[in-house]
């Protein structure tokens, strides 16, 4: 399945990118030409040279670096988010599928209250309430995203449980815990990590919108949203200080949806099941199962 | 195959049963090809005629029955609504008179008709169902009826009503049909020709008392003996499975699991021998026993 | 002391129908059965293995459900050598899953599909041998693979590496590996090639014969439950109507017995047209009285209005119709 994987360009463009884009901002202390915070209004607005690689901002700070640190705090909420939904999503979702009732009941009308609002007002409406703050809007994209993935991970589940393989399992006399862990849990991850990946692009996008917004990330820390939204005034005069900032997030986006189609595809154990030309088979319907189709 | 007469295609599953009825009709889905050949039906070669022509010989002159009767059926409309739209694309005929012979057709295989013409297919049950797409094939009185697998996924009470039914239509309507099954007993039921195939190959053929009373090729034997109300003391099954299409043996395709396969079958594969009148065989064994007993007889 | 045996067990669904109507679906409907394992011991080798037959909705599968205790009964009690298990949680059934095992109809759905062969056997075997070392697991794990047939070094595989034939042998093996008493098989023949359905029956003659295994196959196939079974049970509408031996089908008294035997076409061609007209009944409205009378052609005016009982008519012959 690896192999799969690897003859896809697409999404080997993907792992390219990603992997580039963690490298690049992880190692940014070792990278970055100058310290990203320090001001100094003598240096402010210099054109890109042998100084600066990209020139400085309206505050004289090295963009380079400032973008390199930007992407590090970027990635690294996003990620934290994604780690506390998963956490939060999948159990609860493997919860409520299982076990069914009231616990199903309960976590799906929240799950509904949360969905009734769009996702990136309910974070705002939160943030408001907590205050601005890196922290505050994680914790607000957590609050609202977690919903998404207990709703999938229900619906597997309760799919799942009504296969004989889990019948099989209770009469080889396995007990609940273990069904879940052995047997829920591995056919509900694969999907699960390509949904993540996908959704960490939309993370990116979120974090980065909310710090334009002037909701996550405080002046003077860098962050991609925030530097953008830094350069609103000199959209005119000095566009490339948009421009970076701004690609950086398309690309890095970009990446994370490119990896996580390819994704889709490798976690099949099957791997892309061919509709079986009619006849071989008795009474079975070609099945198409990419993680996909399930998820959406 | 003869007019008003029924004949038989069994074997295993994958042994290119279905593919054969695709065929006739020239439905082969993609990647599949008709190599080569030809279709004679009346006299003309079904394979030669222009695609138009071709769609009216479909459902007209050979109507095909699917194993899978909730699928042969859109899920949205109305069983009747399937069988008139069948008689409209070939014949221009006022509303009334499509439901009629709809209706009348239904009533003859022994449905409900008016409840069933309302009915949207799921309604209906398993065996109804079947005979509802039965009758949808069998409107425009067809020269020949194809069914594949009709009444494998059936229990025994609804499968003897499908059974009952196409036994009677076939001696009503001078019509033929061709039985495609992997269940012996179904196809001693209404069969009186029969042919077996595997791997994609006829290897006997005939009158289907004879050949299931004596069965001459090994594979048949073998098929034989596999089925419970066959041999009613151990059963001795064919061991092993069907050879990939694609990668088929050298000379007989079925040496590999041939109990008696002898030098000469892993090299030449076998033609097909007339031993009796109508009864085919391709087997390098029977050829050397028959020409064996011929020269004892000669000399 | 019985085996397993059921006292008016009876499963009902419920769908709702419209907001406060809920319809109840009764899928098995008052069965009272022994399983008796004991007195077949060391009778022969297909002694001790019970069929059970019917059409398609008659509740067959549902009761193998129950007496597997796959689910719950609604109503009525199972007894498991003496004691009652209708009711308890998963983790006291443990004895019993030891010696009752089920293979089901699908097995390729029945197999996980993410876990490799080692995995899928070793699973029963880390449930009812905790103290089993890896070691002892794989030595028993090449010894089942052999024992039904397939190659015991294919244990690194998953299941979609195999054909269907050998998915079969694997639900299987994964079944007997620990040795059960009763193995209950859900129409594991059915829509199988005639080659594969003879290869796996004579497989389960095999293990019965060297593990004492015994079977109770649930299934609608009249030649393979003849040829593995010694005692035939008929199910009808969610009721058993008759209970005979295997070997006496022509002893069959039950007009609904009868006409499952007498729309089974046979090899000679010898077929007769006779067969059973109508459709099963809709189990959210089983007919008044005995629940085949409007399909049975002997019927009497008692049999639209009172629901016959279970007698028996010999020693292992009994059936629940008024015409005995």
């Amino acid at each position: 399945m690896t192999v799969r994987f690897l003859r896809d360009p697409m999404s080997l463009a993907g792992l390219g990118v990603i992997l580039l884009v963690f490298v690049l901002t992880m190692a940014a202390p070792l990278l970055s030409p100058h310290d990203p915070l320090p001001v100094s209004l003598a240096e402010r607005l210099q054109p890109a040279g042998n100084d600066y690689p990209l020139g400085t901002d309206p505050l004289g700070r090295c963009l380079l670096s400032r973008l390199l640190f930007g992407g590090r705090m970027t990635l690294q909420y996003s990620l934290s988010v994604l780690l506390i939904i998963i956490l939060i999503g999948v159990p609860a979702g493997l919860a409520a599928g299982y076990l069914g009732g009231i616990v199903d009941s309960i976590l799906m009308r929240m799950a509904d209250i949360v969905l009734a609002f769009p996702n990136l007002i309910l974070a705002l409406v939160v943030t408001g309430v907590l205050g601005p703050g890196l922290i505050n809007i994680l914790i607000a994209l957590a609050l609202v995203s977690w919903v998404q993935y207990a709703r999938v991970v229900r619906g597997m589940v309760l799919s799942l449980k009504e296969k004989e393989f889990i019948l099989a399992a209770r009469a080889s006399g396995t007990a609940p815990g273990g069904i879940i862990w052995h047997h829920l849990l591995p056919n509900v991850l694969p999907p699960v990590a390509v949904m993540a990946t996908l959704n960490l692009g939309s993370l990116v996008l979120s974090i980065s919108t909310l710090s334009f917004l002037g909701l996550g990330a405080q002046p003077p820390l860098p962050e991609w949203g925030a530097m953008i939204n830094e350069a609103r005034n000199y959209i005119v005069t000095q566009p490339q200080l948009m421009l970076y900032p701004g690609t950086a997030i398309a690309v890095t986006v970009l990446g994370f949806n490119l990896l996580g189609d390819g994704l889709r595809d490798v976690f099949d154990p099957q791997g892309f099941t061919r509709p079986r030309a009619y006849g071989f088979g008795k009474g079975k319907q070609p099945v198409f199962v990419a993680g996909a189709k399930r998820i959406k | 195959m003869k007019e008003g007469r029924c004949l038989a295609l069994i074997g295993e599953s994958g042994a290119g049963k279905s593919i054969t009825a695709l065929s006739l009709l020239r439905i082969v889905p993609p990647p599949g090809k008709i190599t080569g050949g030809e279709v004679i039906l009346d006299n003309r070669d079904l394979l030669k005629l222009g695609k138009e022509e071709m769609r009216l010989v479909r459902g007209e002159e050979l109507a095909l029955v699917f194993q899978d009767s909730l699928s042969t059926f859109n899920p949205v409309r109305t069983v009747g609504g399937h069988i008139c739209e069948t008689i409209n694309a070939h014949r221009r005929l006022p509303n009334g008179q499509a439901k009629e012979m709809a209706l009348e057709k239904m009533a003859d295989l022994g449905l409900p008709a008016g409840r069933v013409f309302r009915s949207f297919p799921f309604q209906l049950s398993g065996g109804m169902r079947q005979r509802a797409a039965l009758a949808m094939a069998l409107c425009l009185h067809p020269r020949i009826l194809i069914t594949d697998e009709a009444t494998t996924s059936l229990d025994v009470t609804l499968q003897a009503q499908v059974l009952h039914y196409l036994k009677k239509h076939l001696e009503d309507c001078c019509m033929s049909i061709l039985f495609i099954t992997h269940d012996l007993a179904a196809a001693a039921a209404v069969a009186d020709q029969v042919a077996v195939i595997y791997a994609g190959r006829i290897v006997e053929k005939g009158q289907l008392k004879k050949v299931f009373k004596q069965p001459l090729h090994p594979y048949t034997q073998a098929l034989l003996r596999s089925h419970p109300s066959f041999c009613p003391g151990t059963l001795k099954p064919i061991q092993g499975s069907p050879p990939d299409l694609a990668l088929l043996p050298e000379g007989c395709s079925f040496y590999p699991r041939c109990p008696e396969a002898a030098g000469i079958c892993l090299s030449r594969v076998p033609e097909m021998l007339e031993v009796d009148s109508g009864r085919q065989v391709a087997c390098h064994l029977v050829k050397s026993a028959i020409l064996t007993k011929g020269e004892i007889a000669a000399s | 002391m019985t085996f397993l045996s059921g006292r008016n067990l009876g499963k009902s669904y419920f769908t709702s129908k419209g907001l406060w109507h809920k319809e109840e679906i009764r899928a098995v409907y008052d069965v009272s059965l022994d399983l008796d394992l004991e007195n077949a011991r060391g009778a022969g080798s297909r002694s001790g293995n019970t069929g059970l037959v019917g059409e398609s909705g008659s509740g067959k599968s549902t009761l193998a459900r129950l007496i597997s205790r796959l689910e719950k009964p609604t109503t009525g009690s199972l007894r498991f050598k003496d004691e009652a298990i209708g009711d308890l949680p998963e983790k006291m059934l443990l004895p019993f899953r030891r010696q009752v095992q089920v293979i089901f109809q699908d097995a390729a759905a029945s197999l996980n599909p993410r876990h490799t062969v080692e995995k899928i056997l070793s699973e029963p075997l880390r449930n009812f041998f905790p103290g089993m070392k890896r070691k002892e697991r794989l030595e028993r794990i090449t010894e089942i693979m052999g024992q039904v047939g397939l190659s015991p070094d294919h244990f690194e595989r998953f299941p979609h590496e195999f054909s269907g034939g050998q998915k079969r042998r694997l639900a299987i093996a994964r079944a007997v590996i620990i040795n059960p008493d009763l193995l209950i098989c859900d129409e594991v023949t059915s829509g199988l090639d005639v080659s594969l359905q003879g290869q796996l029956l004579n497989l389960f003659l095999e293990l019965g014969d060297r593990f004492g295994v015994h079977y109770l196959l649930v299934s609608h196939d009249l030649p393979a439950v003849r040829y593995l079974c010694r005692r035939v049970l008929v199910m009808y509408a969610g009721r058993i109507v008759e209970d005979f031996p295997a070997a006496e089908m022509a002893a069959s008294i039950h007009p609904y017995t009868r006409a499952l035997l007498e729309s089974e076409p046979s090899l000679d061609g010898s077929f007769s047209p006779r067969f059973l007209p109508g459709e099963p009944p809709d189990p959210s409205a089983y007919p008044t009285g005995c629940p085949f009378h409007p399909r049975c052609s002997e019927k009497k005016a008692v049999c639209s209005e009172q629901a016959p009982i279970f007698k028996k008519v010999a020693d292992n012959h009994g059936t629940a119709c008024h015409l005995t």
